[in-house]
């Protein structure tokens, strides 16, 4: 799923960073694994902003980001599943 | 030993992430005061400073700023890859590296680490915060980092100066060789080979510990409250209310103190000296002008204090968070928070930030509207007048009229930006999508030394711009407005017959549509070099209009008495938006390095101010 | 008070505010020849006056950056470059070391 639709503290992984479709620059994919958004990475939504198009800020490894929703939309992942027992 | 030779000192330069602590560290190795502040975009040059070891060895350091990676995004992490590599031309490459990594984050700062090693450089790794680290519970095995790095590792806790004993100790012994000119050559990672350092990193610190990841850490719990949607931007709000509420009801004392001793202190002139040329310089020249601006030190004070620990404590990164939306509707970047608000403090510095920008139209247009945003330097006129007109009132809830006013003048500033930005982008100046990517590093109590140190630099700057330029104008214009001398039998303040004078009269033909008098239209001209020197100037011209004795801290209930509230307001209007600061039009110049780019800020903002007079006049007028 | 010692006080203050002004706020060139000269003017000053120097520190501050009228803050660099390079003075690389201009144009091109 994208990185944009977890909600707020689930944990997750990321799968893959891809730079997304035509009208974001290339560059923007890799500056996203230079963050350490790379795939096997723990991630996890610390916070949404108020109105639909607002950023988020993501937790990623120890360190925190804001990313605007278009920059997200880059980041697949899939959430962690809950421990058994 | 130090060899006598004219060879220069070795250069050793700090590398690392932003928000790493490598400012701070720089500091207290070289003793030097660099801005240190919890966010990225503040160092945007590099910096230099020396340093003389235990064993009398003297080393330069270099502070780069802050870079991901050395694949430079930004204009400033383009310096450091360059300056790394021996790119600069002029700029010699650092014979030595350190390498600086919060304790706390490694597992984001160890890639770095990784390329630094490709580039050959002979570098050492400075695990800084450690202290905060072992606080967190991490407790990382530096022996063991050091034999799987293969380089150096040395703990440092960058705040305290027996925290980088060490690493001075380790920069003594190491024989830092000349280096062995190889041309450092560089490839631009894949996505692969950042996959394969990650995987080496995650090896690592399986090995050494600070794999930690943490749960709910402290600052989440702060920002879960501080980011949510509806309490956080209240929150801001009232921060920011209460900034300005301070302003005026804290620095009350202060500010009489002042006016109190400069009187004083005039009076004691007037009496003690015999009628002489130099005596009027010193009174009307000099006291009234300079003692005029002298009053505001206490309030921007307060200010810088509110902003310093904004800054210290990791807030700001947060409101730019909430502000995002807002940016990102009139085209602006979220990297352009920082720069702008940096502005407020003073333009230039803000605009040098605006490195940390990567698109070069969109940093062109955070430029563009820099100055817009209210600039410390406006702080005192802005007081004058507010002091003069506004009473003094309380009003529903516990506001102060004053403060309230002053927070509305700032909100105009900020909302002509955004109306400006607003027009670059429809006009096509603006990019296309901008990233936000900001980090937002954990929350820190505020550095107690930092902030007192912080205060005392701002203080500094006040005074020096009081005792040099402002001063040096005040001279100026006294001289221009007592000469030539009136004629015998004439009527009138003999002001009116000087240079000065007549200037003022040929200026207020053009600024009367707004209503200004010939007295402010003279003080804005030497305005030109400082904001503030306009608030001397009317204390210069007016002394020497007057018939009697008085001083400055008189001139609050002069100008309250002979202007109307219509040209106050007037004023303040003009002031929110003239481009009254060369410096700050030269520092266009050398950042965007043509003459049209200051060219056009200062039309259009003049052209801003003059409509914006023109239409608060017109309408103040008609009200009253 | 003599009226001949007032004017020359009140003169030579003037004149220095007016140095001051012009080179702090006039381009660069400007600002260095104006330095140059009072540092000539001090030199051949006679020596009780005591202007040697000052004579000294304004021909330095006429051959370095020197800082505008915006008061200095750490925001270009001049102020610690000039703290921090005493012992590098003289050295060619120092003089435009402390900053580095980045043109709008090149923003993002590599290498």
């Amino acid at each position: 799923m994208a990185l944009a639709d977890l909600g707020i503290g689930t944990a997750a992984r990321v799968v893959s960073v891809s730079s997304g479709d035509a009208a974001t620059p290339p560059e923007l994919g890799r500056r996203l694994a230079e963050l350490g958004f790379l795939p096997g990475e723990a991630v996890r939504i610390v916070a949404r902003g108020l109105m639909a198009r607002a950023p988020i800020a993501v937790r990623i490894g120890t360190g925190t980001f804001a990313l605007r929703l278009f920059e997200a939309a880059c980041i697949r992942v899939c959430p962690e599943q809950p421990q058994p027992g | 030993m130090e060899a006598v030779s004219s060879a220069p000192a070795p250069l050793i330069a700090l590398v690392g992430n932003p928000n790493c602590g490598k400012t701070a560290l720089f500091n207290i190795l070289t003793g030097s005061r660099q801005k240190v502040a919890n966010y990225a975009g503040v160092t945007v040059e590099r910096k230099e400073g020396s340093l003389l070891t235990p064993s009398g060895k003297r080393v330069r350091i270099l502070d780069l700023p802050g870079a991901y990676s050395l694949d430079p995004l930004t204009p400033d992490e383009q310096v450091t890859a360059d300056v790394l590599l021996g790119r600069r031309s002029g700029e010699s490459q650092p014979d030595f590296v350190v390498c600086v990594t919060d304790a706390t984050n490694l597992r984001q700062n160890l890639r770095l680490v990784l390329s630094l090693k490709r580039l050959g450089l002979p570098m050492v790794v400075a695990l800084n915060m450690v202290d905060i680290a072992r606080r967190k519970g991490i407790t990382i095995d530096a022996v063991r980092l050091a034999s799987e790095l293969g380089v150096p590792v040395v703990e440092t806790i960058g705040v305290k100066t027996a925290g980088v004993r060490a690493l001075i100790k380790m920069l003594d012994d190491s024989s830092i060789p000349p280096r062995a000119r190889s041309a450092a050559s560089w490839l631009p990672l894949s996505a692969s080979d950042i996959q394969h350092d990650q995987t080496e990193v995650r090896r690592i610190l399986g090995l050494v510990g600070g794999d930690r990841l943490d749960g709910v850490t402290f600052s989440d719990r702060v920002d879960a409250v501080v980011l949510h949607p509806l309490l956080g931007p209240l929150i801001l709000a009232a921060i920011l209310f209460l900034v300005f509420q301070a302003v005026f009801a804290w620095a009350q004392v202060p500010m009489d103190a002042i006016k109190f001793g400069v009187s004083a202190f005039g009076n004691w002139l007037g009496a003690a000296l015999p009628s002489s040329l130099l005596k009027d310089l010193l009174i009307n020249g000099i006291l009234a002008g300079v003692g005029s601006v002298l009053v505001f030190l206490p309030q921007i004070i307060i200010l810088f204090f509110f902003i310093l620990l904004l800054e210290d404590s990791g807030y700001l990164p947060r409101a730019a968070f909430l502000l995002d939306r807002i940016m990102g509707s009139v085209g602006l970047s979220g990297r352009a928070f920082i720069p702008l608000l940096s502005s407020f403090a003073c333009a230039i510095p803000g605009i040098m930030a605006t490195r940390t920008i990567q698109n070069p139209r969109d940093r062109l247009a955070t430029i563009m509207i820099a100055p817009l945003m209210t600039c410390s330097a406006r702080l005192p006129v802005y007081a004058l007048i507010i002091g003069a007109f506004i009473p003094r009132r309380t009003l529903a809830g516990g506001l102060e009229l004053q403060g309230v006013v002053l927070f509305a003048l700032y909100i105009i500033g900020v909302a002509s930006a955004m109306a400006v930005a607003f027009v670059l982008k429809r006009s096509g100046t603006g990019a296309g999508l901008q990233a936000l990517m900001l980090e937002l590093p954990a929350y820190h109590w505020p550095n107690l030394r930092n902030l007192v140190l912080g205060l005392w630099q701002r203080v500094e700057i006040f005074m020096s711009r009081v005792g040099t330029i402002i001063l040096a104008l005040m001279v100026i214009l006294w001289a221009l407005s007592s000469y030539p001398a009136p004629p015998p039998g004439a009527t009138g303040p003999a002001i009116q017959y000087s240079i000065a004078g007549h200037l003022g009269a040929w200026l207020a033909v053009i600024f009367a549509p707004i209503g200004f008098n010939w007295q402010i239209s003279i003080a804005l001209v030497p305005g030109l070099a400082a904001r503030e020197v306009a608030v001397g100037a009317l204390g210069t011209v007016y002394a020497l209009s007057a018939t009697g004795d008085d001083v400055s801290g008189a001139l609050t209930p002069l100008i309250a008495h002979s202007w109307s509230l219509p040209t106050a307001l007037s004023l303040l209007a003009w002031y929110v938006f003239a481009p009254q600061c060369l410096s700050t039009l030269a520092t266009v110049k050398r950042e965007t390095n043509s003459w049209r780019y200051p060219i056009i800020m200062a039309a259009y903002m003049f052209a801003l101010a003059y409509a914006g007079s023109w239409i608060t006049y017109t309408i103040a007028t008609a009200l009253s | 008070m003599n009226g001949f010692l007032d004017g020359t006080l009140v003169g030579l203050v003037l004149l220095v505010s007016a140095g001051y002004a012009v080179s702090s706020l006039g381009p660069r060139s400007l600002r260095r020849r104006v330095l140059a000269g009072f540092a000539r003017v001090a030199a051949r000053a006679p020596a009780v006056l005591g202007l040697r120097g000052t004579a000294r520190w304004l021909a330095a501050a006429s051959a370095g950056k020197g800082q505008g009228a915006c008061g200095g803050c750490d925001g270009c660099g001049d102020e610690a470059a000039a703290k921090a390079a005493p012992p590098q003075q003289g050295s060619p690389q120092n003089a435009n070391a402390s900053e580095i201009r980045v043109p709008v144009d090149q923003i993002g091109r590599r290498g």
